[in-house]
């Protein structure tokens, strides 16, 4: 902390800051100079702030205890008999808007939130220039004071959601916030499941759509990811790009999307069944051929395969944990050497390599559902291996209608599928052209149905 | 907490699609098996005509789900927990039958290394935590898995165009010794009670999506129906005389070999068992609910109470099969007959003349 003894209109004054947070060349200009060279006078928080650089709002302080908090906060602290006065003067490093790592497109805009909720709120304001757009501060955690920032759509968003967002954020009673996941995991209807409660977005234009369709967006201060309820299901195959080309080649990626998804969830558990229980589901000559490729391998399918898995699951984690260039290395080495030696080896088998490959490739279609689905095929492998088909089924059963049967912020989470919305297939799965999206998504309550009408040409 | 009469509220598609699920599981692979014994080719003609029979009860189910359940009718609290004792121990009975059966298919012809007992603790728990979520619930999933049987259908059809499955389909053209086996396949009958225990006042957007939906079941029913007949023809006594219909219908080639389609109809059969299994296992537990408690919230020591009884009944009757059999041939008859149906009449009769419906409600 920084002490500075100097006059204030002819009163001896102390000043107090952070060093890093306050703007030296502002404080001395706008601040220190001209109250030292001002006329003797009373100072109150008007003729002080009169005298003071119009950049430098006074604000009285009513005890020392405050004075302390917006010292912590990043403002200067004026004492000045026995009467203390604050001014924010701040200077963060910030980063310009850039395109995010976790969203990179070809077609559509580029620039992302960064870590300064104000630039990100001004973001979203340069797109939704409308005073429909309602953004609510609030200061969650004890000690840092984290500033959030509820946005959303007076004219959109449900009110009812609106609320409930507000009442959960404002009763979180946490010593600290340093991440918009907190807030995420703390306003979440099942905190236990391990499907992801609320969507995560680093881009204003993404935040803009969601918002259009009744979503409320959470900014919180220092992080650039900014997150939306209620959520669907669904989101997870969505991508920002899908909007910005034409519809048949969306709904083809998509739908490529879900097959990844199924090949990465079931295709491990599937090998492992039938390879343990129902090898006479393949036909002969496959059978051979897999015969063939894993005879000699010392383990049984399921533990070759639970070994393969738990393999990957390292490798990447320790690759994404590496710095870029040695990551680059770790999967080189993981890749070529290990797989390719482990199979020469005879330790695993090649079918087991190639189906864990693609269960990756599959994962990795829909980044949203990495965590949860992970997860979930270690489960199914393990049913799979117990019970053959009837496990996996089983396992699959279960799961689906745990996920049917979820709900957030009074959304069914696996809508419009189940419970089945007809009109809200036109953005699911499959995408309709833009002039057909007529009305706003039933899924996600929201005032004003209709988005898009179109004139009558003269 | 919200459990058993809060998840017992369903949409005019969740009736739809439950009621496909319950017509179609357990009379696809196990009705065929049973009645091919005694009826021989006509098992198809007895099990439409128990078909028809599970429509009325049905319709009388559905008038009075359409007043809130058989809590919404003027009956002696009396007369109601008795109906609801019977149809409680009903469903019970049936899930156990069923779980039996569906073990008993598994270990003959899909999973011969298996252990039973395993495999009902499997089914059963499967069933438990899908009848934990109520009628909705398994209506939900139900509605994800019919994508991929409506996609398996119309696969079946296309492979049908082009293999000549056509001749098949004549055997329903040569009908005989119509209406034998019917008495001993009553157990499979009254699925459609189910719904005197469901609540259909409710409706997400009904007035929206009322032709879409419509249109939806449509393509699933008929879907269905093909799926049904093409399984019976493989499964069921249709084995007797056209033995592995699939292969056949897909490279004529060696019927004593399953066919690519078989498989995949497998896997949606075993996916189907458990839904159709907690269907009946929430039936259950909510009239065993509504017969011995007051209480409007609250059901999971009757869940918990009707699975370990099913387990228990399937582990008592497991070493003696065919006296199991012989068991759900001969007493289940009298009993569905009398009680069931007879209850089902009365409880229809009543709810026609003294029902007292009850407002709109609209589920968000």
């Amino acid at each position: 902390m920084i002490l500075v003894e100097d006059t204030v209109l002819g009163h001896a004054a102390l000043y107090a800051y952070l060093a890093g947070l306050t703007d030296r060349n502002l404080l001395v200009e706008g601040l220190l100079k001209p109250l030292a060279h001002a006329p003797d006078g009373e100072p109150n928080a008007q003729s002080i702030g009169a005298t003071a650089h119009s950049a430098a709002p006074c604000r009285p302080l009513a005890d020392i205890e405050e004075a302390e908090n917006s010292i912590a906060e990043g403002e200067v602290i004026l004492w000045v008999q026995d009467a203390f006065y604050s001014f924010l003067l701040p200077q963060f490093d910030k980063r310009t808007p850039q395109e995010p790592p976790t969203s990179a497109v070809l077609k559509g805009p580029r620039e992302g939130f960064g870590e300064d909720i104000g630039m990100n709120i001004s973001l979203l304001r340069r797109r939704i220039k409308d005073k429909a757009l309602i953004v609510k501060k609030m200061q969650v955690g004890a000690l840092t004071h984290t500033t959030v920032a509820v946005c959303y759509l007076s004219n959109v968003a449900m009110p009812s959601v609106v609320q409930k967002v507000v009442q959960r954020i404002q009763s979180i009673r946490i010593d600290g916030v340093v991440d918009s996941a907190y807030i995420g995991q703390l306003i979440a209807d099942n905190p236990y499941s391990i499907f992801t409660q609320y969507s995560t977005a680093e881009k204003p234009d993404i935040i803009t759509a969601k918002m259009l369709e009744g979503r409320v967006a959470v900014m919180v201060d220092g992080s650039p990811m900014v997150i939306t309820v209620p959520c669907l299901l669904i989101e997870g195959f969505q991508d920002s790009e899908d909007y910005y080309r034409g519809n048949k080649r969306t709904t083809f990626l998509r739908v490529i999307r879900l097959v990844g998804i199924i090949i990465a969830v079931l295709l491990p558990a599937a090998y492992v069944a039938v390879q343990e229980y129902h090898y006479q589901v393949l036909p002969l000559k496959f059978l051979q051929t897999v015969i063939n490729a894993t005879s000699g391998v010392p383990f049984s399918p399921t533990i070759e395969m639970f070994v393969v898995l738990v393999l990957f699951e390292i490798l990447n984690e320790a690759s994404v944990r590496m710095p870029k260039y040695v990551g680059m290395a770790l999967s080189i080495v993981g890749a070529v050497v290990l797989g390719e030696t482990a199979v020469n080896a005879g330790l695993l088998s090649s079918p087991a390599v190639l189906v864990m490959a693609l269960s990756a490739i599959g994962l990795y279609t829909t980044p949203e559902h990495i965590g949860s689905l992970g997860l979930l095929r270690f489960v199914f492998l393990i049913l799979a291996g117990l019970f053959g088909f009837v496990g996996l089924l089983s396992a699959a059963v279960v799961t689906i209608c745990y996920v049917v049967t979820l709900n957030n912020y009074g959304v069914a989470y696996a809508g419009p599928i189940a419970p089945f919305v007809m009109a809200d297939i036109k953005d699911s799965f499959v995408k309709a052209p833009l002039d057909r999206m007529i009305t706003r998504p039933y899924s996600i309550p929201s005032q004003g149905r209709t988005r898009f009408r179109k004139e009558d040409e003269e | 907490m919200r459990f058993l009469n809060a998840y017992n509220k369903l949409t005019r598609a969740e009736v739809g699609i439950l009621l496909l699920l319950l017509l179609s599981t357990f009379r696809i692979c196990l009705l065929p098996a049973v009645l091919s014994q005694v009826a021989g080719e006509s098992c198809v003609y007895v099990m439409l005509s128990g078909l028809a029979i599970d429509l009325v009860i049905c319709v009388a189910a559905l008038r009075v789900a359409g007043m809130g359940g058989i809590g919404g009718l003027r009956l002696h609290p009396v007369v109601r927990r008795i109906f609801c004792g019977v149809l409680a121990f009903f469903f019970f009975f049936k899930v156990t039958v069923h779980v039996y059966e569906a073990v008993a298919y598994c270990v003959n012809d899909l999973f011969e290394q298996a252990s039973p007992l395993l495999l009902m603790v499997v089914f059963v728990l499967t069933s438990a935590f899908l009848a934990h979520k109520g009628f909705a619930g398994i209506a939900r999933t139900g509605i994800m898995f019919m994508l991929v049987i409506v996609f398996l259908a119309v696969l079946s059809v296309f492979f049908a165009a082009f293999g000549g499955y056509g001749y098949n389909l004549w055997v329903l053209l040569r009908p005989h010794d119509v209406g034998k086996g019917l008495l001993q396949s009553m157990l499979w009958l009254g699925d459609g009670a189910i719904f005197f225990l469901a609540d259909t006042r409710t409706s997400v957007h009904p007035e929206r999506h009322f032709r879409w939906g419509i249109l939806a079941f449509a393509v699933v029913a008929v879907g269905m129906l093909f799926f049904y007949l093409n399984f019976v023809f493989t499964y069921g006594s249709a084995g007797q005389y056209v033995r592995f219909a699939f292969v056949r219908m897909l490279t004529n080639g060696d019927p004593e070999e399953l066919g690519a389609v078989d498989w995949p109809i497998m896997l949606i059969w075993l996916v189907s068992v458990p839904l159709a299994v907690a269907t009946h296992l929430y039936a259950g537990c909510e009239g065993l609910r509504q017969c011995v408690s007051r209480r409007e919230h609250g059901g999971l020591p009757f869940l918990v109470v009707g699975t370990i009884a099913v387990m228990v009944a399937y582990y008592l009757m497991f070493p003696n099969g065919d006296g199991w059999r012989h068991l759900v041939e001969s007493t289940a008859v009298a009993y569905t007959l009398v009680g069931v149906l007879g209850l089902c009449a009365v409880v229809a009769i009543v709810a026609a003349f003294w029902g007292r419906p009850k407002g709109q409600e609209v589920r968000q």
